[in-house]
């Protein structure tokens, strides 16, 4: 496997938040890198931490939520920026939004205000990180629209949002993510609102446009089906933590974490003939109060009394850039 | 997000067996204002619907002695001896220069309060006639609200005029509810024209300015009519402006809960459209109902009172805090006797309760959210 | 947005036309007509009936005729400028509302600024300042404030500023000022006077609008498409300004247009406590002696102000709300 540039590097990330009921752990001590020109798929169940460790990337997290430690390294020409340390309303954390890191969210239709037009809201996320008349941020937004393949750009770009379907303003919303040839975008559930046919053409379009502009995608999903057609390489989240990673190829034919399997057992497959479909059982524990030792083990299928539900199982390599957090493969450290 | 959960878990089954009307009572237990907002508003029913028995004096008892007379304060020391509730008599004095009366403690008049006492005869309800009052005093006075300029105990008659303030704002909003309902529920039930022309007729009503329509509908009462008949004629006239509302609400309700599955589902085994209106929609959108109804009352008792306070709607003798108010037109005479002010007092805590309880209850309506 | 415009004024007419219909009602309300009370109040001052003059009337009126006849017959004589006659002050009806029409509508208009003003800077504090000691407090007065009827309200202030300075703050001039022509001092004067009933109007409405808009305003603070704004690097100072609250003031104008029935209503009931030379004493006075055309053609001008005014502001959330315009 060669090694490629690092982009964006998390080392040990722990976001909290603090509510009226107790703090909940959201990401509790997640590393992973993304290097340049792949996709990575974070995947897990709703309320494991995915989207929560997108918003600390970009440090636009709720006012109830925040790091409490770990780094986030962003490598670009000027060398390494830990976006961890930055005010939040600096501007040098400002220009690093939209610019160097930008994002897309699940629901299309939400993440655009009402009130303005979609070709004001794109020209705004240009106008503000480049010096350009508005004149010269039209004609880019116009551009940008006809490359995520809208029909009628120069008319799209003075509609209001509630005249798009949610695929349009998807492809709206990836446009003007990209419009800055950012070096990372960050995909949250990108696909998860909108029609099954829709969500091919977007994924499609996401891959062609990452491919041409050479960024790095991060991909949040809980769809190991999507995974499965996007991703070079896969990290599992599970109630905070990263609980497998590896190349997806390897992941896919190897899953070693009992979560990871029960996961893949949970896509339907075509041609197989099987009278039901596998669910995970049980259901995501309090997030007020984890389960002791691994945070697995109640729902595991591999379970191991005095063990499991004792220690935390710590990272281990179990074959080049595959890591798991798992007791069946070792890592009874400390 | 994450607070779902925990309810899920930690008191998921709980919920999932409680009735509708339960989780409507946790949700609104939780918020500490509605919930004294609700006592406050029962204490002063209570003391409305029984006023005969809690007021100490017949309300139109005239007192020539003690015109104007200022409240008298309770107390419970005499002379450094703790003696139990009692208040210091009344000396009148007059002023050399302006010739008014001052009334002065007379600190060697004890009158003791007592419960359960004898005093003024009067028809409880207008059908048993009985003369025990909660608290009085045997000999004296006790005036705790002061009199006014007929030396009528204003405590007494803040306490006759709760029966009719607070009552006026249930039965007007219960005309309007029957209003609301009936026009709503055709408006949202029916969609199209008919709903198109009595959204227009809501939009028309609620653009008149109400209280100069109600000030004309009101004058036009005649004025012969017995006490009986203009409360119910104010609460009609009250509840012509106030169904728009509430119709609003039940209509949006309707278009929404014409879509639900349960609806579809009726229709589809063949229940009636009256059935379907009143067993499955109805009672679907009480609570909201419910805390809509609580917030129109307000309006209705802010309506008579200011109605009354205008000389257009209850007249003297019939009592309400509107009626009371009039007392306090005249600034000079407030500036001097501030607790003919108090029923307003009354009038603003009523309300206010009344929109906690609604807030309360309307936020409660909704259980599942979180 | 043109389309809009014209079509939300052609939908007026039709209000306007029932406009007249409920004033007539009101007109037609007492017992008798109004003729009747001209006789009443003829004989009351000792006056020879001139059985010919009644005659005219009545034939003008057209009193003998069924009442939609009579309706048109005063529909007509309404467009021409024609509101009736008052007998309690012995003359036409247009003569006499005029300028209590303009200062009632001068305080409605102040009023509603005030409550919008304040109402917007507050609700906007206690949205972005949510559970702040300033939010409690406004909180707290809000609901006081909405729970204080007007004519309460104007009675406390009055007997507080009395109680205080030994002044009575009725009315719109003082004694001195009230009939003297324009000048500073006179304007000095009314500006002195004014801003108890502007207060006293607006506040009722105002704590309304607060809760509207911080209602909404948390509500928008939310939503995803301000993260998505953050995240594509809008500054901290801009956002709020430019997104939720660009969005929560959509139901707070909605609102703030169709308080101006309400505001007119505090303006007659404060206008009779405070003595103010507006509609409201003479509306009152009117009804109280059964004056019927003065006091219909009262109710009438005052609900076409309303009818104007929220047509003003349908047309300004139209603009504000591209939603709306689409339709």
């Amino acid at each position: 496997m060669k090694v490629m540039e690092k982009v964006l590097e998390i080392k040990n990330l722990r976001t909290y938040f603090t509510l009226m009921e107790g703090t909940v752990k959201a990401v509790d001590g997640v590393s992973f890198e993304v290097r340049k020109g792949e996709i990575l798929g974070l995947v897990g169940e709703s309320g494991c931490g995915k989207s929560v460790t997108a918003q600390s990337i970009l440090r636009i997290l709720p006012e109830n939520g925040r790091i409490v430690s770990g780094e986030i390294l962003l490598h670009n020409e000027n060398g390494v920026i830990d976006l961890a340390k930055l005010e939040l309303d600096s501007e040098e954390m400002r220009q690093i939004r939209g610019k160097e890191i930008s994002m897309i969210f699940q629901e299309p239709m939400a993440s655009f205000s009402p009130v303005y037009t979609v070709g004001a809201q794109m020209m705004e996320a240009i106008l503000l990180h480049e010096d350009v008349s508005k004149a010269e941020a039209r004609r880019r937004v116009i551009e940008m629209l006809k490359k995520v393949k809208i029909p009628n750009a120069e008319k799209v770009v003075d509609m209001y949002p509630f005249e798009l379907s949610g695929g349009m303003l998807q492809r709206c919303m990836i446009a003007m993510a990209m419009s800055l040839n950012p070096k990372v975008l960050i995909a949250d559930e990108p696909t998860t609102a909108l029609d099954v046919t829709i969500q091919a053409q977007i994924l499609y379009l996401m891959k062609e446009l990452q491919k041409e502009y050479r960024s790095s995608i991060v991909l949040i999903t809980h769809d190991m089906g999507v995974i499965a057609q996007m991703a070079d390489r896969v990290a599992v989240m599970y109630l905070g933590i990263i609980a497998e990673s590896g190349d997806v190829y390897e992941i896919f034919k190897n899953p070693l974490h009992p979560y990871t399997r029960a996961l893949l057992k949970s896509i339907p497959k075509l041609g197989v003939r099987k009278t039901r479909l596998e669910a995970i059982k049980g259901v995501v524990p309090d997030p007020y109060n984890f389960p002791s030792g691994c945070r697995y083990h109640p729902r595991c299928d591999h379970f191991m009394k005095g063990l499991c539900d004792v220690k935390e199982p710590v990272d281990v390599e179990v074959a080049p850039g595959h890591t798991v957090k798992c007791f069946l493969y070792g890592g009874e450290r400390s | 997000m994450w607070r779902k959960k925990k309810t899920l878990v930690e008191k998921g089954e709980e919920i999932y067996l409680a009735s509708e009307w339960k989780l409507v009572w946790w949700r609104f237990k939780k918020n500490k204002l509605a919930v004294i907002g609700l006592v406050i508003l029962s204490v002063l029913y209570v003391l409305g619907i029984f006023c005969e028995f809690f007021s100490p004096y017949d309300p139109n008892k005239i007192n020539s002695r003690y015109v104007y007379a200022p409240p008298q304060r309770i107390r419970f020391f005499h002379e450094g001896k703790f003696i139990g509730p009692f208040v210091y008599g009344y000396k009148v004095e007059r002023d050399p220069v302006t010739l008014r009366r001052i009334y002065v403690e007379d600190k060697t008049k004890v009158h003791r309060i007592k419960f359960f006492v004898r005093g003024d005869k009067y028809k409880f309800w207008g059908i048993w006639d009985a003369d025990i009052h909660f608290f009085g005093v045997e000999d004296g006075t006790v005036f705790l609200f002061g009199t006014d300029r007929m030396g009528r105990d204003v405590f007494s008659r803040i306490l006759y005029g709760a029966r009719i303030s607070t009552t006026i704002g249930l039965v007007g909003v219960f005309l309007s509810l029957l209003l609301g309902i009936v026009i709503g529920g055709i408006s949202g039930y029916y969609g199209g024209r008919v709903d198109n022309f009595i959204q227009r007729a809501i939009e028309f009503i609620r653009s008149i300015p109400t209280i100069p329509l109600w000030m004309a509908l009101a004058a036009a009462l005649p004025r012969y009519w017995s006490q009986v008949k203009v409360y119910f004629a104010i609460t009609v006239i009250l509840s012509l402006v106030g169904w728009t509302g509430l119709a609003r609400v039940v209509r949006s309700k309707f278009l929404a809960l014409k879509e639900e599955d349960f609806v579809v589902a009726a229709r589809l085994a063949g229940a009636s459209e009256w059935r379907i209106i009143f067993k499955h929609m109805l009672p679907s959108m009480t609570s909201h109902l419910i805390a809509t109804v609580t917030l129109a009352v307000p309006g209705m008792i802010l309506g008579e009172t200011g109605l009354s306070f205008l000389g257009l709607g209850l007249r003297s003798p019939a009592i309400s805090w509107g009626v009371l108010l009039q007392e306090a037109q005249n600034i000079r005479t407030v500036a001097l006797f501030p607790w003919l002010l108090l029923p307003g007092l009354f009038v603003i805590v009523t309300v206010l309760c009344f929109n906690f309880v609604g807030d309360g209850l309307r936020d409660a309506a909704d259980p599942y959210k979180v | 947005m043109l389309n809009y415009i014209l079509k939300r004024i052609l939908f007026s007419i039709p209000l306007l036309f029932m406009i007249a219909v409920v004033s007539f009602i009101i007109i037609e309300l007492p017992p008798g007509d109004y003729l009747t009370t001209y006789i009443i109040s003829l004989k009351q001052s000792g006056e020879a009936i001139d059985q010919a003059a009644l005659e005219v009337l009545r034939q003008r009126y057209g009193l003998d005729k069924p009442v939609i006849v009579r309706f048109f017959y005063w529909f007509g004589r309404v467009l021409q400028g024609d509101f009736g006659y008052s007998f309690m002050w012995e003359k036409p009806v247009k003569d006499l509302i005029g300028a209590r029409l303009f200062w009632t509508i001068v305080v409605s208009i102040l009023a509603t600024v005030f409550a919008w003003v304040f109402g917007f800077l507050i609700g906007v504090y206690s949205g972005t300042h949510q559970y702040s000691i300033g939010d409690y407090t406004f909180t707290v007065l809000g609901y006081i404030g909405l729970a204080t009827p007007n004519f309460l309200l104007a009675l406390i202030l009055l007997w507080l500023v009395f109680a205080t300075f030994g002044i009575s703050l009725g009315g719109l001039f003082s004694p001195e000022y009230a009939n003297a022509p324009w000048s500073w001092a006179k304007f000095v004067d009314l500006l002195k006077h004014i801003w108890i009933p502007v207060i006293v109007i607006g506040t009722g409405n105002m704590a309304g609008l607060i809760r509207i808009l911080r209602a909404n305003l948390l509500d928008e603070l939310n939503k995803p498409y301000v993260m998505a704004a953050r995240a594509k690097g809008v500054p901290e100072r801009e956002l709020v300004w430019k997104y939720p609250l660009r969005v929560a003031v959509i139901p707070f104008a909605a609102t703030a247009g169709w308080a101006l029935p309400e505001i007119v209503s505090g303006a007659v009931v404060t206008g009779i406590v405070l003595n103010l030379p507006t509609v409201g004493t003479l509306l009152l006075d009117a009804l109280m002696s059964q004056d019927m055309y003065l006091a219909g053609s009262l109710v009438m001008f005052l609900s076409v102000f309303t009818i104007i005014g929220t047509l003003i502001s349908d047309i300004l959330l139209a603009w504000l709300d591209p939603r709306i315009r689409f339709e």
